[in-house]
Protein backbone atom coordinates (compact mmCIF):
# COMPACT_ATOMS: atom_id res chain seq x y z
CA UNK A 1 0.00 0.00 0.00
CA UNK A 2 1.37 3.38 -0.97
CA UNK A 3 0.80 5.56 2.10
CA UNK A 4 1.94 8.72 0.35
CA UNK A 5 -0.88 8.26 -2.12
CA UNK A 6 -3.40 8.48 0.73
CA UNK A 7 -1.89 11.74 1.97
CA UNK A 8 -1.72 13.23 -1.52
CA UNK A 9 -5.31 12.28 -2.35
CA UNK A 10 -6.56 13.73 0.95
CA UNK A 11 -4.70 16.98 0.35
CA UNK A 12 -5.96 17.17 -3.24
CA UNK A 13 -9.59 16.85 -2.08
CA UNK A 14 -8.97 19.56 0.50
CA UNK A 15 -7.43 21.92 -2.03
CA UNK A 16 -10.41 21.50 -4.35
CA UNK A 17 -12.77 22.09 -1.40
CA UNK A 18 -10.90 25.29 -0.46
CA UNK A 19 -11.03 26.58 -4.05
CA UNK A 20 -14.76 25.87 -4.27
CA UNK A 21 -15.35 27.63 -0.96
CA UNK A 22 -13.58 30.75 -2.26
CA UNK A 23 -15.82 30.48 -5.31
CA UNK A 24 -18.80 30.36 -2.88
CA UNK A 25 -19.89 26.93 -4.10
CA UNK A 26 -20.49 25.78 -0.58
CA UNK A 27 -22.48 22.61 -1.20
CA UNK A 28 -19.89 21.26 -3.60
CA UNK A 29 -17.04 22.36 -1.31
CA UNK A 30 -18.66 20.44 1.53
CA UNK A 31 -18.90 17.25 -0.51
CA UNK A 32 -15.16 17.46 -1.30
CA UNK A 33 -14.45 18.10 2.38
CA UNK A 34 -16.42 15.00 3.24
CA UNK A 35 -14.38 12.94 0.78
CA UNK A 36 -11.14 14.26 2.28
CA UNK A 37 -12.46 13.43 5.73
CA UNK A 38 -13.41 9.90 4.72
CA UNK A 39 -9.86 9.32 3.50
CA UNK A 40 -8.47 10.69 6.75
CA UNK A 41 -10.69 8.38 8.79
CA UNK A 42 -9.60 5.52 6.58
CA UNK A 43 -5.94 6.39 7.25
CA UNK A 44 -6.66 6.27 10.95
CA UNK A 45 -8.59 3.00 10.88
CA UNK A 46 -5.95 1.13 8.88
CA UNK A 47 -3.07 2.47 10.92
CA UNK A 48 -1.23 4.80 8.54
CA UNK A 49 -0.81 7.22 11.43
CA UNK A 50 1.02 4.77 13.67
CA UNK B 1 14.78 37.40 18.56
CA UNK B 2 14.33 33.62 18.15
CA UNK B 3 10.95 32.11 17.36
CA UNK B 4 9.27 30.65 20.43
CA UNK B 5 7.74 27.20 20.34
CA UNK B 6 4.24 26.59 21.72
CA UNK B 7 3.86 23.57 23.97
CA UNK B 8 1.99 20.64 22.35
CA UNK B 9 -0.06 20.48 25.58
CA UNK B 10 -1.37 24.00 25.01
CA UNK B 11 -2.29 23.09 21.46
CA UNK B 12 -4.00 19.84 22.52
CA UNK B 13 -5.91 21.77 25.20
CA UNK B 14 -7.06 24.37 22.66
CA UNK B 15 -8.21 21.71 20.17
CA UNK B 16 -10.06 19.93 23.00
CA UNK B 17 -11.84 23.16 24.01
CA UNK B 18 -12.66 23.84 20.36
CA UNK B 19 -14.17 20.36 19.97
CA UNK B 20 -16.18 20.77 23.20
CA UNK B 21 -17.55 24.11 21.95
CA UNK B 22 -18.66 22.46 18.69
CA UNK B 23 -20.30 19.56 20.54
CA UNK B 24 -22.13 22.00 22.83
CA UNK B 25 -23.18 24.05 19.79
CA UNK B 26 -21.46 27.22 21.03
CA UNK B 27 -20.53 28.99 17.76
CA UNK B 28 -18.87 32.00 19.36
CA UNK B 29 -16.61 29.94 21.61
CA UNK B 30 -15.87 27.50 18.76
CA UNK B 31 -14.70 30.39 16.59
CA UNK B 32 -12.49 31.76 19.39
CA UNK B 33 -10.92 28.37 20.09
CA UNK B 34 -10.39 27.81 16.36
CA UNK B 35 -8.46 31.09 16.13
CA UNK B 36 -6.41 30.20 19.21
CA UNK B 37 -5.65 26.73 17.82
CA UNK B 38 -4.50 28.17 14.51
CA UNK B 39 -2.26 30.65 16.30
CA UNK B 40 -0.67 27.90 18.41
CA UNK B 41 -0.38 25.61 15.42
CA UNK B 42 2.01 28.05 13.73
CA UNK B 43 4.63 27.57 16.40
CA UNK B 44 3.95 24.13 17.91
CA UNK B 45 5.79 20.95 17.06
CA UNK B 46 3.11 18.36 16.30
CA UNK B 47 3.09 14.64 15.64
CA UNK B 48 0.88 12.87 13.11
CA UNK B 49 -1.75 12.05 15.70
CA UNK B 50 -2.16 15.66 16.82
CA UNK B 51 -2.40 16.70 13.16
CA UNK B 52 -5.18 14.15 12.56
CA UNK B 53 -6.94 15.36 15.71
CA UNK B 54 -6.77 18.96 14.48
CA UNK B 55 -7.90 18.11 10.94
CA UNK B 56 -10.90 16.09 12.14
CA UNK B 57 -12.00 18.88 14.49
CA UNK B 58 -11.56 21.35 11.64
CA UNK B 59 -13.80 19.20 9.44
CA UNK B 60 -16.35 19.00 12.27
CA UNK B 61 -16.19 22.80 12.61
CA UNK B 62 -16.89 23.29 8.91
CA UNK B 63 -19.89 20.99 9.04
CA UNK B 64 -21.07 22.80 12.17
CA UNK B 65 -20.76 26.31 10.68
CA UNK B 66 -22.36 25.14 7.46
CA UNK B 67 -25.34 23.87 9.45
CA UNK B 68 -25.62 27.19 11.28
CA UNK B 69 -25.02 29.59 8.40
CA UNK B 70 -26.26 27.90 5.29
CA UNK B 71 -28.26 24.84 6.18
CA UNK B 72 -30.23 25.58 9.38
CA UNK B 73 -32.40 22.70 10.46
CA UNK B 74 -35.82 22.95 12.05
CA UNK B 75 -35.78 22.37 15.80
CA UNK B 76 -35.61 18.75 17.02
CA UNK B 77 -34.37 17.58 13.66
CA UNK B 78 -30.85 16.39 13.11
CA UNK B 79 -28.84 15.21 10.15
CA UNK B 80 -28.33 11.46 10.14
CA UNK B 81 -24.95 11.51 8.55
CA UNK B 82 -22.77 8.43 8.66
CA UNK B 83 -19.51 10.27 8.05
CA UNK B 84 -20.24 12.56 11.00
CA UNK B 85 -21.07 9.61 13.23
CA UNK B 86 -17.79 7.97 12.22
CA UNK B 87 -15.85 11.22 12.67
CA UNK B 88 -17.36 11.68 16.13
CA UNK B 89 -16.38 8.17 17.17
CA UNK B 90 -12.76 8.77 16.18
CA UNK B 91 -12.86 12.24 17.74
CA UNK B 92 -14.32 10.86 20.95
CA UNK B 93 -11.42 8.42 21.03
CA UNK B 94 -8.80 11.08 20.18
CA UNK B 95 -10.24 13.68 22.55
CA UNK B 96 -10.15 11.37 25.57
CA UNK B 97 -6.80 9.91 24.54
CA UNK B 98 -5.20 13.37 24.31
CA UNK B 99 -6.80 14.64 27.53
CA UNK B 100 -5.74 11.40 29.25
CA UNK B 101 -2.17 11.85 28.04
CA UNK B 102 -2.07 15.42 29.33
CA UNK B 103 -3.50 14.42 32.73
CA UNK B 104 -0.91 11.65 32.87
CA UNK B 105 1.92 14.12 32.24
CA UNK B 106 0.57 16.30 35.05
CA UNK B 107 0.72 13.16 37.25
CA UNK B 108 -3.05 13.15 37.66
CA UNK B 109 -3.26 9.41 37.07
CA UNK B 110 -6.85 8.78 38.16
CA UNK B 111 -8.16 11.55 35.91
CA UNK B 112 -5.99 10.16 33.14
CA UNK B 113 -7.45 6.65 33.54
CA UNK B 114 -10.97 8.11 33.57
CA UNK B 115 -10.30 9.62 30.12
CA UNK B 116 -8.74 6.40 28.85
CA UNK B 117 -11.79 4.43 29.93
CA UNK B 118 -14.00 6.82 27.95
CA UNK B 119 -11.67 6.50 24.96
CA UNK B 120 -11.94 2.72 25.19
CA UNK B 121 -15.64 2.96 24.30
CA UNK B 122 -14.67 4.12 20.81
CA UNK B 123 -11.68 1.80 20.36
CA UNK B 124 -13.48 -0.20 17.64
CA UNK B 125 -13.00 2.77 15.24
CA UNK B 126 -9.21 2.58 15.29
CA UNK B 127 -6.49 0.39 13.81
CA UNK B 128 -4.73 -2.55 15.52
CA UNK B 129 -1.55 -0.54 16.06
CA UNK B 130 -3.50 2.35 17.51
CA UNK B 131 -5.15 -0.14 19.85
CA UNK B 132 -1.72 -1.41 20.89
CA UNK B 133 -0.67 2.19 21.60
CA UNK B 134 -3.80 2.65 23.67
CA UNK B 135 -3.27 -0.59 25.64
CA UNK B 136 0.28 0.57 26.32
CA UNK B 137 -0.98 3.87 27.76
CA UNK B 138 -3.51 2.02 29.92
CA UNK B 139 -0.77 -0.32 31.13
CA UNK B 140 1.37 2.67 32.01
CA UNK B 141 -1.57 4.38 33.76
CA UNK B 142 -2.45 1.35 35.88
CA UNK B 143 1.23 0.91 36.74
CA UNK B 144 1.36 4.47 38.11
CA UNK B 145 -1.54 3.81 40.50
CA UNK B 146 -0.02 0.48 41.60
CA UNK B 147 -2.65 -1.70 39.91
CA UNK B 148 -0.09 -4.18 38.70
CA UNK B 149 -2.47 -6.96 37.58
CA UNK B 150 -4.33 -4.60 35.24
CA UNK B 151 -1.09 -2.98 34.12
CA UNK B 152 0.47 -6.33 33.29
CA UNK B 153 -2.60 -7.47 31.36
CA UNK B 154 -2.67 -4.34 29.15
CA UNK B 155 1.09 -4.39 28.59
CA UNK B 156 0.89 -8.03 27.42
CA UNK B 157 -1.89 -7.08 24.99
CA UNK B 158 0.10 -4.12 23.66
CA UNK B 159 3.33 -6.09 23.31
CA UNK B 160 1.58 -8.90 21.44
CA UNK B 161 0.47 -6.46 18.73
CA UNK B 162 3.67 -4.37 18.63
CA UNK B 163 5.78 -7.51 18.16
CA UNK B 164 4.02 -8.17 14.86
CA UNK B 165 5.24 -4.84 13.45
CA UNK B 166 8.80 -4.29 12.26
CA UNK B 167 8.50 -0.55 13.00
CA UNK B 168 7.65 -0.82 16.70
CA UNK B 169 10.78 -2.26 18.32
CA UNK B 170 11.03 0.75 20.65
CA UNK B 171 7.49 0.15 21.85
CA UNK B 172 8.23 -3.54 22.54
CA UNK B 173 11.23 -2.43 24.63
CA UNK B 174 9.09 0.14 26.47
CA UNK B 175 6.58 -2.63 27.34
CA UNK B 176 9.43 -4.85 28.60
CA UNK B 177 10.82 -1.98 30.69
CA UNK B 178 7.46 -1.39 32.37
CA UNK B 179 7.02 -5.13 32.97
CA UNK B 180 10.49 -5.12 34.57
CA UNK B 181 9.42 -2.24 36.83
CA UNK B 182 6.30 -4.18 37.86
CA UNK B 183 8.46 -7.18 38.83
CA UNK B 184 10.71 -4.80 40.75
CA UNK B 185 7.76 -3.27 42.64
CA UNK B 186 6.58 -6.79 43.49
CA UNK B 187 10.05 -7.52 44.89
CA UNK B 188 10.73 -10.16 42.24
CA UNK B 189 14.33 -9.05 41.89
CA UNK B 190 15.65 -11.69 39.47
CA UNK B 191 12.75 -11.46 37.00
CA UNK B 192 13.09 -7.68 37.08
CA UNK B 193 16.85 -7.90 36.41
CA UNK B 194 16.25 -10.25 33.47
CA UNK B 195 13.69 -7.93 31.88
CA UNK B 196 15.76 -4.76 32.50
CA UNK B 197 18.90 -6.29 31.02
CA UNK B 198 16.89 -7.46 28.02
CA UNK B 199 15.78 -3.83 27.53
CA UNK B 200 19.15 -2.21 27.96
CA UNK B 201 20.94 -4.68 25.69
CA UNK B 202 18.68 -3.87 22.72
CA UNK B 203 20.69 -2.02 20.05
CA UNK B 204 19.60 1.06 18.08
CA UNK B 205 17.36 2.58 20.74
CA UNK B 206 16.63 6.28 20.59
CA UNK B 207 18.92 7.89 23.22
CA UNK B 208 16.05 9.54 25.09
CA UNK B 209 14.11 6.26 25.32
CA UNK B 210 17.25 4.53 26.58
CA UNK B 211 17.60 7.24 29.23
CA UNK B 212 14.07 6.42 30.48
CA UNK B 213 14.97 2.72 30.82
CA UNK B 214 18.21 3.65 32.62
CA UNK B 215 16.24 5.72 35.11
CA UNK B 216 13.80 2.83 35.66
CA UNK B 217 16.77 0.52 36.26
CA UNK B 218 18.19 3.05 38.74
CA UNK B 219 14.85 3.07 40.61
CA UNK B 220 14.95 -0.73 40.70
CA UNK B 221 18.47 -0.67 42.18
CA UNK B 222 17.45 1.96 44.75
CA UNK B 223 14.37 -0.09 45.67
CA UNK B 224 16.71 -2.97 46.48
CA UNK B 225 19.07 -0.86 48.58
CA UNK B 226 21.89 -0.82 46.00
CA UNK B 227 22.52 2.91 46.31
CA UNK B 228 25.87 3.12 44.47
CA UNK B 229 24.41 1.30 41.46
CA UNK B 230 21.31 3.51 41.61
CA UNK B 231 23.51 6.64 41.67
CA UNK B 232 25.45 5.45 38.59
CA UNK B 233 22.33 4.63 36.57
CA UNK B 234 20.60 7.90 37.48
CA UNK B 235 23.72 9.78 36.46
CA UNK B 236 23.94 7.88 33.16
CA UNK B 237 20.22 8.47 32.53
CA UNK B 238 20.60 12.22 33.10
CA UNK B 239 23.42 12.42 30.59
CA UNK B 240 21.81 10.26 27.90
CA UNK B 241 19.56 11.66 25.18
CA UNK B 242 19.43 15.18 26.65
CA UNK B 243 17.29 13.98 29.54
CA UNK B 244 18.91 16.56 31.83
CA UNK B 245 16.78 19.48 30.59
CA UNK B 246 13.44 17.66 30.45
CA UNK B 247 10.62 17.09 32.93
CA UNK B 248 11.75 13.49 33.44
CA UNK B 249 15.28 14.81 33.96
CA UNK B 250 14.01 16.91 36.88
CA UNK B 251 12.62 13.78 38.50
CA UNK B 252 15.90 11.95 37.94
CA UNK B 253 17.78 14.88 39.51
CA UNK B 254 15.55 14.57 42.60
CA UNK B 255 16.18 10.79 42.73
CA UNK B 256 19.93 11.27 42.30
CA UNK B 257 20.07 14.05 44.91
CA UNK B 258 18.27 11.82 47.41
CA UNK B 259 20.65 8.90 46.79
CA UNK B 260 23.76 11.14 46.92
CA UNK B 261 22.70 12.56 50.27
CA UNK B 262 21.97 9.11 51.64
CA UNK B 263 25.48 8.13 50.55
CA UNK B 264 26.84 11.17 52.41
CA UNK B 265 27.82 12.99 49.22
CA UNK B 266 27.23 16.75 49.71
CA UNK B 267 27.02 17.42 45.94
CA UNK B 268 23.45 16.19 46.42
CA UNK B 269 22.49 19.52 48.04
CA UNK B 270 23.15 21.59 44.88
CA UNK B 271 21.36 19.01 42.76
CA UNK B 272 18.41 19.00 45.16
CA UNK B 273 18.13 22.78 44.82
CA UNK B 274 18.25 22.49 41.05
CA UNK B 275 15.54 19.81 41.17
CA UNK B 276 13.40 22.01 43.44
CA UNK B 277 13.62 24.90 40.98
CA UNK B 278 12.63 22.55 38.14
CA UNK B 279 9.66 21.23 40.13
CA UNK B 280 8.33 24.77 40.51
CA UNK B 281 8.61 25.28 36.75
CA UNK B 282 6.83 22.00 35.97
CA UNK B 283 4.48 22.19 38.98
CA UNK B 284 5.15 18.59 40.03
CA UNK B 285 3.39 18.23 43.37
CA UNK B 286 4.43 14.65 44.15
CA UNK B 287 8.10 15.35 43.56
CA UNK B 288 8.02 18.71 45.37
CA UNK B 289 6.76 16.82 48.44
CA UNK B 290 9.48 14.20 47.91
CA UNK B 291 12.13 16.91 47.74
CA UNK B 292 10.91 18.43 51.00
CA UNK B 293 11.31 15.04 52.66
CA UNK B 294 14.85 14.77 51.25
CA UNK B 295 15.57 18.30 52.50
CA UNK B 296 14.17 17.49 55.95
CA UNK B 297 16.18 14.30 56.03
CA UNK B 298 19.36 16.22 55.07
CA UNK B 299 18.70 18.85 57.73
CA UNK B 300 18.26 16.16 60.41
CA UNK B 301 21.36 14.37 59.25
CA UNK B 302 23.48 17.55 59.27
CA UNK B 303 22.12 18.48 62.72
CA UNK B 304 22.96 14.98 63.93
CA UNK B 305 26.56 15.29 62.58
CA UNK B 306 26.94 18.73 64.25
CA UNK B 307 25.75 17.28 67.56
CA UNK B 308 28.14 14.32 67.31
CA UNK B 309 30.99 16.72 66.41
CA UNK B 310 30.04 18.93 69.38
CA UNK B 311 30.04 15.94 71.71
CA UNK B 312 33.35 14.57 70.48
CA UNK B 313 35.24 17.91 70.34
Amino acid sequence: MNQELYFEATEAYEEVAAALEIDQQFELALSYMRMANELRLKQFSIGINN
Amino acid sequence: MGKTTASPDLLIGAIGNWYNAIVSYDAKKAQMQKALTEQLLRSAVTDKKIQTYHQLVEFRHKIFTNEILRDPLPENQAHVDESIVETDQVLNYLYHLMEGRMAFQRENYLQSLGHYQKAERSIHSVSELERAEFFFLLGEGFYRINQYMHASLYLDLAKEIFELSSRHDERVIACTSLQASIYSELRLYHQAEEFFLDCLEQPNQKPFNRSIHLRAYGLHKERNGMLQDARDYYDEALHTGDQYDTLVGSKTKANLANVLLRLGDCSGVALLEEAEDDMKTYNLVEFTAGNRITRGFTFLRLTFYSLIRGLTN
